[in-house]
């Protein structure tokens, strides 16, 4: 059984029983993830196929009110599109944008961590000044400025096509301070510890210690952090959408999909913005209450020391 | 390598660390930036086959030898020769060929071993790295060999460290260390950390790897009962200097430096008839600064003049032992 | 009658397994004056025993049964006001870390006087006084000058002197010190060994000594209370028990030593590892690391037995016992 299994397998399962709060948050995380995992089998139409979809149908409002159609559960948004499709695979952009991301900032800042951490210095001092730097440009002024840039020099058409791989980059790139901080304090502690010293004397590399010996002890802080981080980064892609930097509303994520409705807001089609902001919210709720029960079961001592 | 060259050689050495790095107690912490001299100018050497021992208290920088020999940091000056070669020197790949035969153990087994690491992995990949020319089988087979010898249960192989006692958990520090083979070992205080009883154990154990392997030690204590059962010579360090290096026998049956004499009769004895308690002056002043004279001058009842502003040499003794003291130089401590 | 009386005194842990048994059945008297050492390795109870009888012991430790009579009052059943009164104020208690016991914003001096003017109806110069005096005791030099100091200036056996002139303070019958000279210097503690010797006896202090050290017990008591496990193997006047230990275990602990031992020769370690409170064996706790284990010690867990001065918990040394008086 490799060592993070074993974490799961005992204690936080145990600790996870005992807390509603966290068992709740992970029962509907899961719901939502495979929900956006199974999107198009369960959407009953295809919001990219634009021969099924029909202007006619237009700001049609959900099941409970009057003059909905039974066949658009949570109605359709201003181009006639099925509500419960298009969130569904909004959600499934989102998550994958989210998890992308945090996928890059992890490689990203881990390396960078690991490495500032361990060979200390004047590396170290360079590295960390420049996650200083980074850090003082907001993610998403960053993001802002890269995007509208590629918008016009790349065009919209390239813009569209590329999007999902250019939000996953950038929003991974801006991040990854916040990953490379928590990973060097984490590897500034265990350094001092003797099994660093032991593995030294017994002659093994830099990276066989980094990897092997310090790594897998600073995983309980990379797994508390990353929860954080892809709530972080699934905000940071809605927002960006919102201000129309983001998702093309053809491929709408939930941000776009909130963007996009907005217009209809004060004509009475209150449904298209609303009913994505509320998945929104309760995604990012979820995944933040799993980041807080993580961080209290399995490493508030090392993440105290990274804040 | 000539028959007289001594397995480990130490000349001259020196460690200055800056205190913003490495504080010894709270009240450096408060000082600002200074240098501790943590070892000040301390030769010895030892033998094949040697239990050599360093005794001192708190800060006296024992460990900051063992970690100069070891490697783990690099001296300010000074020379540390292991089997007629100099190491203090060598790149980080030349010291590889060294790593098979210099071991060390450490006095906190709850943070020596890698807690997300078995003990199988423990124990496998030193193997692995060392002998990458073993077959599967050979490396199981010796791994099965030193688990035998140290007494580790193979039923342990695939439990984490947690799942262990103080003792066990050292025990298997030990194993660790032996799969490599190797003909020196550094014992940093490794069973002042554990309860009595098993202190014996692990007494028992490394005497027994000394007679079986052939196993040179440099063990580094506090406790003189433990020393004077394991060690065949013995080094008294004061405050980052050497006072007195002796034979374990004429050094408990004719301690020569007064801090060794104090040392002696502060051990808490079982008997009745202990020896009177040889009280010290003052406290132990802080590393910082030297003091130009003997490091032992302001505690020492015996000081003059002379101990205040030139440091004493070793000197050696008719019974084979080197003192650093003007008064036994100049015979003037009274019996 | 005994300054303190302890009698069937049990501690239980509340855990998510349920409770379990820390310390059973510890009964014992100390006498005005009298130094007692409590010996154990750690996870023999020694220490929470010492908290006990200060009524000191925080969630999930909590005092299961039995009484602690401290002046014939039971300091078990007393209200956290009353409790205040008797701690600090008549038994002091010492710890093994002096850098946790004082407070590192306050100079040792603030420190003093608060404790005293908590107790004690006095002016801040009385009390001043009265701080400069205990300092003088524990033989700190200058130490009007002390007083105004912070506990980082201080070196460890200084601390530690510190940390006694706290307890002696309020002039207490009873100091329990819970390892007072383990994170010191050989030399130090040698020093604060004599230190306290010296002040319980002049004082006529009664003093608890809880240590995993024989030789330190050795030094400074009368009586010994040997603990394996949570419960209590062997008591009796320390100087006896040393030079004769009747328990398999204590024999072990002392033979264990390496003085005990020619230098390089083989020790007599006791074989095995000090079970857990969460799986103790059946019948005596010693029993798999004991080598004179028979089947009523499997099954049974032997009481302890008093034999004039000594009382010891084995089934081997009460069976010799019932033969010798036979004959």
């Amino acid at each position: 059984m490799p060592a993070y299994a074993r974490v799961f397998t005992s204690n936080l399962s145990l600790n996870l029983r005992h807390n509603p709060v966290a068992f709740i948050s992970l029962a509907i995380f899961l719901l939502l993830f495979l929900l956006a995992l199974f999107a198009p089998l369960i959407a009953p139409y295809n919001p990219f196929d634009t021969t099924q979809i029909d202007i006619l149908d237009s700001e049609l409002p959900p099941f409970w009110a009057e003059q909905s159609d039974p066949s658009f559960l949570f109605g359709t948004d201003g181009q006639g599109r099925d509500m419960w499709s298009i969130m569904l695979y909004g959600l499934r952009l989102s998550l994958m944008i989210g998890i992308g991301a945090v996928v890059v900032q992890t490689l990203l800042g881990v390396s960078i961590g690991l490495i500032s951490g361990y060979v200390g210095g004047r590396l170290d001092s360079l590295l960390m000044r420049l996650a200083d730097i980074q850090l003082s440009f907001s993610t998403l002024m960053v993001a802002i400025v890269f995007l509208a840039v590629t918008q016009v020099v790349g065009g919209r058409a390239f813009f569209a096509q590329y999007a999902p791989v250019l939000l996953i980059t950038i929003i991974g790139l801006a991040e990854w301070p916040q990953y490379a901080r928590t990973v060097r304090a984490t590897v500034l502690a265990e350094k001092q510890k003797e099994y660093v010293d032991a593995a030294r004397i017994m002659g093994f590399g830099p990276l066989r210690i980094m990897v092997r010996h310090i790594l897998p002890n600073s995983l309980s802080s990379i797994f508390v952090i990353s929860t954080i981080q892809i709530a972080n980064a699934i905000i940071a892609e809605a927002s960006l959408s919102f201000l129309g930097l983001g998702m093309p509303i053809a491929y709408p994520s939930l941000g776009s999909l909130i963007s996009s409705g907005f217009d209809y807001l004060f004509s009475g089609s209150w449904w298209i913005t609303t009913l994505p902001a509320a998945l929104l919210v309760v995604l990012i709720l979820v995944v933040n209450l799993l980041g807080d029960w993580l961080r209290d079961t399995i490493g508030p001592r090392i993440l105290q020391g990274a804040r | 390598m000539n028959a007289h060259t001594p397995l480990v050689d130490i000349k001259n050495l020196h460690m200055h660390f800056e205190t913003k790095t490495r504080a010894f107690d709270a009240s450096s912490l408060w000082r600002g930036k200074r240098f501790v001299h943590a070892v000040n100018d301390v030769s010895f050497s030892i033998e094949k086959g040697e239990a050599f021992c360093l005794v001192g208290e708190s800060g006296c920088g024992k460990s900051t030898i063992a970690r100069l020999i070891t490697g783990l940091e690099r001296p300010t000056s000074g020379e540390i020769h292991f089997a007629g070669q100099r190491v203090d020197q060598l790149s980080r790949a030349k010291q590889r060929p060294l790593r098979k035969r210099m071991q060390m153990i450490f006095q906190n087994p709850y943070a020596s071993l890698n807690p997300r690491m078995t003990v199988e992995q423990a124990l496998v990949e030193p193997l692995k790295h060392h002998f990458p020319d073993y077959s599967v089988q050979d490396i199981q087979q010796r791994k099965v060999d030193i688990m035998r010898a140290v007494g580790i249960d193979q039923t342990w192989s695939d439990r984490y460290p947690d799942a262990f006692s103080g003792g066990q958990r050292q025990r298997i520090a030990i194993a660790r260390a032996l799969t490599v083979d190797p003909e020196f070992m550094i014992a940093d205080e490794p069973i002042s950390a554990l309860d009595a009883s098993i202190q014996a154990q692990i007494l028992n154990l490394m005497l027994e790897a000394r007679e079986e392997r052939g196993i040179t030690y440099l063990f580094i204590a506090h406790d003189l009962n433990v020393v004077q059962h394991f060690a065949t010579r013995v080094a008294v360090l004061y405050l980052g200097s050497i006072c007195e290096i002796s034979s374990t026998r004429s050094l408990f049956e004719h301690p020569k430096h007064p801090y060794t004499r104090a040392l002696l009769s502060a051990i808490p004895q079982l008997k009745d008839d202990k020896p009177k308690h040889v009280r010290l002056r003052g406290e132990i002043p802080t590393p910082f600064a030297p003091p130009k004279g003997c490091p032992f001058e302001s505690r020492c009842v015996f000081a003059n003049n002379r101990c205040r502003h030139e440091r004493p040499r070793q000197m050696r003794q008719p019974d084979g032992s080197t003192v650093a003291c003007h008064g036994v130089e100049e015979n003037r401590l009274d019996d | 009658m005994a300054l303190l009386s302890v009698q069937d005194l049990s501690v239980k842990f509340g855990g998510e397994f349920g409770a379990v048994s820390a310390v059973k059945n510890v009964s014992f008297d100390l006498h005005r004056g009298e130094r007692l050492g409590i010996v154990g390795e750690s996870g023999a109870g020694k220490s929470i025993t010492g908290f006990a009888l200060m009524n000191l012991l925080s969630a999930p430790g909590f005092i299961n049964r039995g009484k602690v009579l401290f002046d014939g009052k039971d300091i078990v059943r007393m209200s956290e006001r009353q409790l205040r009164k008797v701690r600090g104020n008549r038994m002091a208690m010492i710890f093994q870390d002096p850098l946790v016991t004082l407070n590192p914003v306050l100079t040792i001096g603030q420190q003093m006087i608060e404790t005293l003017l908590a107790h004690r109806r006095l002016r801040r110069d009385e009390a001043e006084f009265i701080a400069i005096q205990k300092l003088r005791e524990v033989y700190i030099s200058s130490p009007e000058m002390r007083m105004s100091q912070y506990p980082h200036e201080l070196s460890g056996g200084m601390r530690q002197r510190v940390i006694i002139a706290i307890a002696l303070l309020l002039d207490p019958d009873l100091i329990i010190a819970d390892e007072p000279t383990t994170a010191l210097d050989v030399t130090t503690q040698a020093d604060i060994l004599e230190l306290l010797l010296h002040l319980c006896m002049s004082n006529n202090v009664s003093l608890i000594l809880i240590t995993h050290d024989l030789g330190v017990v050795c030094q400074l008591t009368e009586r010994i209370m040997v603990m394996y496990a949570g419960e209590v193997v062997e008591t009796g006047k320390t100087r006896e028990v040393i030079n004769d230990p009747q328990h398999p275990y204590t024999q072990g602990l002392i033979s264990a030593l390496p003085q005990q031992t020619l230098p390089g020769h083989t020790l007599k370690s006791i074989k095995g590892y000090m079970p857990s409170l969460l799986s103790m064996p059946s019948g005596c706790p010693f029993h798999p690391r004991c080598a004179y284990a028979l089947d009523e010690c499997r099954e049974h867990r032997p009481k302890l037995v008093h034999y004039r001065d000594a009382s010891v918990a084995c089934h081997e040394v009460n069976r010799l016992h019932q033969e010798t008086l036979a004959e």
